[in-house]
């Protein structure tokens, strides 16, 4: 009798029912995907398109196609100029993030055994991200300005006459308060990394005459580079694309992001949209560079 | 037994780190104490105006009042709090399903493990105005939370999938299989045995969410409207008055909350944890 | 002639409460092929990894080569360690893994390249250079991990349970590959398993451990036929173990009082054992089976309960009133299942001991019945 009923069944089971049963497991990644197609790559499309409008509009109007936006771009020498000093500053401040992270990601996955402590110093370094950006950043104002904190203590030292005006306001400034920002994101990809490590690889290459500081730079540092990559991506792409920091603390310096941001701002959103499709062509390309020298898919799956 | 020196001096300098990191923060804390309205030094009296001073005209910043007396603020620490457990609350099973479905091989893997960890490393300025026009060609007008969530969303869930899938146990599928076998349904073996051995990743990954929810402002301002989360209102205010030690009375405040939801979080998590992260 | 290793009173803690070596000294024989075999947690990676200089250890002494390596790092000691996961690079080529050693000692690349052939064609990889582990089995893994330790030719090779994941075959392979290594070589290798009959077959000299002691040290046959606790007998060959009283003591023949029945047997130690319990024990593949009546010196009547085929002998499982067991390996025998047979021996293979083992105060009944 119950043969009969689930055999039934099993006819009246839809192709589709039957498919979406079989592919369960698959069809799992739909709604993260979804969500991202929709919020990511549709927005990235509508200023791909977007870009090839010309004139005041905010909304892609296909019956206005042109190429002038981008012979704009390229062709104005102030361009090349805004990339140069964007790309050098946000070179620089990977550099110096990941000299700086480095370091602690190492002390914090190598040097402490106690799990506990682990997670109370990675705690510690991400409760201050819980303070808004901006108000950390006026911070530094209260550090670095003319009344600021390290002036104010030289000078009541006698160690300067006149308060040091080029702490604000200038390249370092940015600098300081990129990798201040960015910190974290550097420390925690390497850390992860270096305690996927396998501890015996290290071991063995100490017995086969490695010394220490061979056996980190052939060995653990290598092996940390999935990490370090994501770390360099990730603070690289934050400063290509940020306008409101250099606008703040940096005074006169024209990046890229700001000069989408300018656009955007004086509705010509056609050029934003141009020069975004710049950064953003800027951005795959770097990351694309980077990328060659990890293999990051290897840390998640094989 | 030989002394670390490696131990040492990392230590020290990740003290060093640590202390230059809560620098800004220890001086916010003591400069929101200030009784007169620059946020500069000398620091000529304490007063605790900043966060519960009544509105009134203060030295040379105009008109003004402490946090508390802000309706304004509160609406954006509400904002960015709730912003900020629904982002955490929606990313976390978007994680889940996206990183147990990576784990097996099929067509086009890659190209999506590319795909969703590209949010993270979109420039902001892209999606904002992106997201800005795609809202506008759809219809939508009104800005509000609902508006900056999906880009939350894809913002934040690549961080948890990088942290969750670094941290899998290479052998879950096959315990998977055999609580299968052994008649577990498809919910059941998910609840009995994926979820336990994800869950230090899933806490985290709610944690991670909602921090970077918290300061995300570059995304969010290019959708939202009217008073918004803290950062954009932050960010906002700060354009167009002179900073005043509120906005540190602000910073110490959500400082102190976090601290000790840290803690009471870390030691609910540490008990019994092998690793927390 | 120094020894190649000799290790004095090691000491090593976990924490507060485990103890992993406990005063361990012994010394090895240059050229020897050194087993040490022990039960899993009995301390012996603990052992190699502290001889290797990977671990830091409480208290004790160890010199190789004749020196004492109390402040020599771990890539100062002329030494070789593979881990029983064999820890291959894997961000680097079979070339580059086997080839590392002589990097470090800044051999140049010529060089290199002669060695590195050399050692891939002795563990018989020849022309894997360009593989990635990823690529490889297991085993293949293994080879790859045996010639980046055997390059260079360092004077001690410690290799930590490297067949315990191997399969049957394979691993008879491979313990044929590491003996002619070791005689092409000439150095002193120390290897640990907790699997007997590789110990048995591979050593030259034999050391038995037991929860960080040393239970016996000696050539493989020494230790089988004349264990000298309980525990070394059971751990080395199969055995079958009564408790009893010893009611006479003659020289080395004693008389023992078991519930089967009273033995004589052979006592090898210097104790006055008359009065006192000890272990009587008689390993399965001397005891003859026969029909109730014939029988040798030492005999009591049994039931054949099961038979397990081994291929090379099979194995009888006899039993009496009481549930007492006795195993008996043999050639297949016209026996029926459920039938009384004599099980018996020659005085001269029934071996009694007084010892449980080296650790202090154990009973010598726990020891026996495995509690």
């Amino acid at each position: 009798m119950t043969e009969e009923r689930r055999s039934e069944a099993e006819i009246r089971e839809s192709p589709l029912i039957k498919f979406v049963r079989k592919n369960a497991r698959y069809l799992l990644i739909l709604p993260p995907l979804i969500v991202v197609i929709l919020f990511l790559v549709v927005p990235s499309l509508m200023i791909l398109l977007l870009s090839f409008n010309k004139g005041s509009v905010t909304r892609f109007d296909p019956t206005n196609i042109s190429l002038d936006n981008f012979i704009a771009v390229f062709s104005r020498p102030s361009t090349y100029i805004i990339l140069r000093d964007t790309l050098g500053m946000s070179v620089l401040a990977a550099l110096i993030t990941l000299l700086v992270a480095y370091p602690v990601a190492y002390f914090i996955s190598f040097k402490i055994q106690n799990f506990q402590l682990q997670g109370i110093i990675t705690f510690m370094l991400v409760a201050p991200y819980w303070v808004d950006w901006s108000i950390r950043s006026i911070s530094w104002l209260s550090i670095l300005g003319e009344k600021g904190l390290v002036n104010y203590t030289l000078m009541s030292l006698g160690l300067i006459k006149q308060p040091l005006s080029e702490l604000l306001f200038t390249r370092w400034t940015l600098l300081i308060i990129w990798v201040q920002t960015n910190l974290l994101f550097m420390i925690f990809p390497i850390y992860l990394s270096l305690t996927l490590i396998d501890p015996d690889l290290i071991n063995v290459a100490r017995t086969l005459g490695a010394s220490p500081f061979k056996a980190f730079t052939k060995i653990t540092f290598r092996l940390s580079l999935p990490g370090v990559v994501i770390g360099i991506i990730f603070v690289f792409i934050s400063t290509l694309g940020d306008y409101v920091t250099p606008a703040l603390w940096a005074g006169g310096l024209q990046m890229l992001g700001l000069t989408v941001q300018n656009y955007a701002w004086h509705f010509n959103w056609p050029m934003a949209a141009a020069y975004s499709v710049l950064l953003l062509a800027v951005t795959l390309g770097v990351i694309w560079i980077v990328l060659r020298f990890a293999n990051i898919k290897q840390v998640f799956y094989k | 037994m030989k002394r670390d020196w490696v131990k040492i001096v990392l230590g020290i300098y990740t003290v060093f780190i640590i202390f230059i990191f809560y620098l800004p923060l220890i001086l916010v804390a003591i400069l929101s104490f200030k009784s007169d309205a620059s946020i500069t030094f000398p620091i000529l009296g304490f007063s605790l105006y900043w966060y519960i001073g009544p509105p009134g005209l203060v030295g040379t910043s105009g008109f003004t009042s402490g946090i508390f007396y802000d309706p304004q603020i509160g609406q954006a620490i509400i904002n960015s709090i709730t912003l900020g457990v629904i982002n955490a609350s929606i990313v976390v099973p978007l994680v889940i399903c996206a990183a147990l479905t990576l784990r097996y091989a099929f067509k086009g893997r890659d190209l999506i493990f590319y795909l969703l960890l590209a949010g993270f490393v979109m420039p902001a300025i892209i999606i904002g105005l992106g997201a800005n026009i795609f809202y506008k060609t759809i219809g939508i007008t009104e800005y509000s939370i609902w508006t900056v969530l999906p880009l939350h969303i894809v913002y934040t869930m690549p961080f948890g999938l990088i942290l969750t899938m670094a941290r899998f146990d290479p052998l879950m599928v096959e315990y998977e299989n055999v609580a299968r076998v052994l008649g577990a349904s498809g919910w059941k073996v998910f609840r009995k045995i994926t979820f336990p051995l994800i869950r230090t990743q899933v806490i985290s990954t709610f944690f991670f969410a909602f921090t970077l929810s918290l300061s995300e402002f570059l995304r969010s301002s290019f959708v939202i409207a009217g008073v918004g989360t803290i950062p954009t209102y932050v960010y906002n205010q700060m354009s167009v008055t002179a900073p005043t030690p509120k906005w540190f009375a602000l910073g110490t405040l959500s400082m102190a909350i976090s601290l000790t939801l840290l803690f009471v979080i870390a030691y609910i998590l540490t008990r019994g944890q092998r690793r927390i992260i | 002639m120094p020894s190649a290793l000799s290790v004095k009173n090691l000491v090593k803690r976990y924490g507060r409460n485990v103890l992993a070596l406990n005063g361990v000294s012994f010394e090895v024989d240059k050229g020897d092929f050194f087993v040490i075999i022990g039960p899993s947690g009995c301390g012996k990676s603990t052992l190699l990894r502290c001889v290797a200089g990977i671990l830091d250890y409480d208290s004790g002494d160890i010199y190789i080569d004749g020196r004492n390596m109390k402040d020599v790092p771990a890539h100062k000691r002329n030494i070789s360690y593979m881990p029983e996961t064999y820890a291959l690079f894997p961000h680097m080529r079979v070339y580059d893994n086997v080839a590392f050693r002589l990097r470090m000692h800044n051999f140049d690349e010529s060089e290199i390249k002669k060695e590195v052939k050399r050692a891939l064609e002795l563990v018989g990889l020849a022309g894997f250079e360009e593989r990635w582990p990823s690529e490889l089995s297991g085993g293949q893994r293994q080879r790859v991990a045996l010639a980046r330790a055997v390059v260079a030719n360092p004077s001690l090779l410690l290799l930590d349970e490297p067949l315990s994941h191997v399969d049957y075959r394979l691993q008879r392979k491979l313990m044929e590959d590491f003996k002619n290594i070791h005689k092409n070589l000439g150095n002193t290798w120390i290897l640990t398993t907790h699997i007997q009959e590789q110990g048995l077959s591979l050593a030259d000299t034999l050391m038995v451990m037991n929860v960080g002691v040393i239970e016996q040290k000696g050539k493989p046959h020494e230790i089988y036929e004349s264990p000298r606790t309980v525990f070394a007998a059971r751990f080395v060959g199969d055995i079958n173990l009564y408790s009893g009283q010893v009611v006479e003591q003659k020289g080395e023949l004693c008389v023992v009082k078991t519930n089967l029945g009273e033995f004589k047997g052979i006592y090898k130690g210097t104790g006055e054992l008359v009065g006192r319990t000890v272990a009587y024990g008689v390993r399965p593949n001397h005891i003859l089976i026969s029909p109730v009546g014939e029988h040798r010196e030492n005999s009591f009547k049994a039931r054949l309960v099961s038979a397990y085929y081994f291929g090379e002998f099979i194995e009888y499982i006899f039993e009496v009133a009481g549930g007492v067991q006795v195993k008996v390996h043999a050639d297949p025998m016209p026996v029926k299942l459920g039938e009384e047979y004599a099980v018996s021996w020659d005085t001269v293979r029934g071996i009694i001991l007084d010892k449980p083992s080296v650790i202090e105060g154990l009973n010598i009944e726990d020891v026996i019945y495995g509690r």
